[in-house]
């Protein structure tokens, strides 16, 4: 059976994460919630006048040429495929439009639990030149008005996302801080309570040993000192993780490298792998790579395989042939057999 | 908390609906319960109306402070871009105390040369 997408190929050929990615900052988004100011918000409004907006924001952003992806043209899988190429973690409403930026950076959501939503995808350092571009755009937009108040900023659905309307999220990977068990001591010192991390899945189980920071509020703060103060914070961390790999290469730690090569051991010779196990398998296998007890692939491929692993990424990578559910999980780890085939354990 | 935090005055008398406010929008007919619940907000008007319980929502710590509590946007303000290096040197610093402290030797060259570079880049500036 053939996939049929509307998703443009080069979306879809394109990596989520450019090559050479931080292996331990691999990737942060940028959020931004704006309504216009129309009288009312999209879970209120009528299917004609949430036509009538969409246009109304395609007219505003005529000259950036994006992609527009109606909703109802797309697919559940094309819709997964989105949200995992922008690393969209929050819960959302069906949108009625997605619009895609020709480099596959922004994607702009029309119509989902607010008018506007910006997510923005960056694999580079340079968080705050970033917030600059998405700023730009939204000043395209702000022709047409936005709800805003005095006392509450910009007017969102949810009220907690009132105000600046920005969520920042910074990818961090930190395997050496959490598997020695020091991730809690060093939050308690070097987190700033301006910020809130969880894991992909919102827990605290740091699925894949990422932790996900980004800011706790909208309201009484600004846009800079929201840049800032996760930039501090997220410098901390990486400072406190590279510290650690350090003193793990010169003490190693035995129940490290047992779970290294374990890692190494199930991963190269599963025949099925479900995604959080590979996650958590691969983030392993970086530290491993980083403290030279594994060899041949590049410190951050594991990282890029992150990303593609997951299933829609997963299924749109082996097209064009259809893969049953049942049989995803085994195609990954053929997937993961394949591309990390030149890995090799390096036993003292 | 000050004395007329809503989160005081909510821990004091609870979250008992009063029966004066209107209970639902003109301009959307979200109802203030289905706000109470959680549910989203329909329009702007909500705001306005249902500001009580937004408040309470909103449960910062900053809501103690209240005349910081308010919308801090700088709107049609270009964003400034900072530059990384402003904070990362005293980070850098701070580490490399640490690491010398803590006789990691290998970890605290590697932050020198870090530091080093950054100055480097600084004067080149």
């Amino acid at each position: 059976m053939m996939i049929k997408t509307e998703l443009p190929q080069t979306l879809l050929q394109q990596l989520p994460l450019e090559k050479g990615v931080n292996p331990i900052f691999p990737a942060s988004t940028i959020s931004l919630r704006r309504n216009l100011a129309s009288p009312l918000f999209p879970s209120k409004c009528t299917p004609q006048e949430l036509e009538q907006i969409a246009l109304d924001i395609q007219d505003a952003l005529q000259e950036a040429h994006y992609l527009a992806l109606p909703s109802q043209r797309l697919t559940p899988l094309d819709k997964e495929f989105l949200f995992e190429h922008f690393l969209w973690v929050e819960k959302v409403q069906n949108p009625s439009l997605f619009l895609l930026d020709p480099l596959s950076h922004l994607l702009i959501l029309i119509n989902g639990s607010d008018h506007l939503q910006f997510h923005l995808l960056n694999s580079q350092e340079e968080i705050e030149a970033r917030y600059a571009t998405i700023a730009e755009i939204e000043k395209k937009i702000a022709t047409l008005g936005f709800a805003f108040s005095p006392q509450f900023g910009h007017l969102t659905s949810q009220p907690e996302y009132s105000g600046t309307g920005l969520t920042i999220t910074n990818y961090l990977h930190l395997p050496a801080l959490i598997q020695t068990g020091s991730i809690q001591e060093i939050l308690d010192k070097q987190q700033s309570e301006e910020t809130t991390v969880s894991s992909m899945e919102g827990d605290k189980n740091f699925v894949g040993n990422l932790l996900l920071l980004r800011n706790r509020y909208r309201q009484g703060v600004t846009e800079e000192s929201i840049l800032r103060v996760l930039q501090e914070t997220r410098e901390r961390l990486m400072l406190s993780e590279e510290a650690m790999r350090t003193k793990l290469k010169i003490a190693p730690s035995p129940e490290i490298q047992d779970a290294i090569y374990r890692a190494y051991g199930i991963l190269m010779n599963s025949y099925q792998l479900e995604t959080r196990e590979t996650l958590s398998l691969l983030s392993m296998i970086q530290l491993g790579l980083e403290l030279g007890l594994l060899t041949g692939v590049p410190k951050n491929k594991p990282i890029e395989l992150f990303f593609t692993c997951r299933k829609a990424h997963l299924t749109y990578h082996l097209l064009p042939k259809y893969i049953p559910l049942h049989e995803l999980s085994h195609k990954r780890a053929e997937y993961i057999h394949n591309e990390l085939r030149e890995l090799k354990a390096l036993f003292n | 908390m000050c004395s007329e935090c809503p989160l005081f005055e909510k821990k004091l008398c609870g979250s008992k609906r009063v029966e004066t406010k209107e209970s639902s929008c003109a301009t959307c007919q979200t109802t203030r319960d289905a706000v109470s619940r959680g549910e989203p907000l329909g329009c702007s008007n909500c705001y306005t109306l249902f500001a009580d319980l937004i408040y309470q929502e909103l449960t910062l710590p900053l809501l103690c402070e209240k005349e910081k509590f308010v919308y801090k946007s700088q709107m049609n303000l270009e964003p400034r871009t900072i530059d990384p290096r402003e904070s990362r040197l005293p980070l850098l610093k701070e580490a490399l105390q640490d690491a010398i402290k803590q006789e990691n030797y290998e970890q605290a060259a590697s932050l020198r040369d870090q530091i080093q570079l950054l100055l480097n880049e600084k004067n080149d500036d």
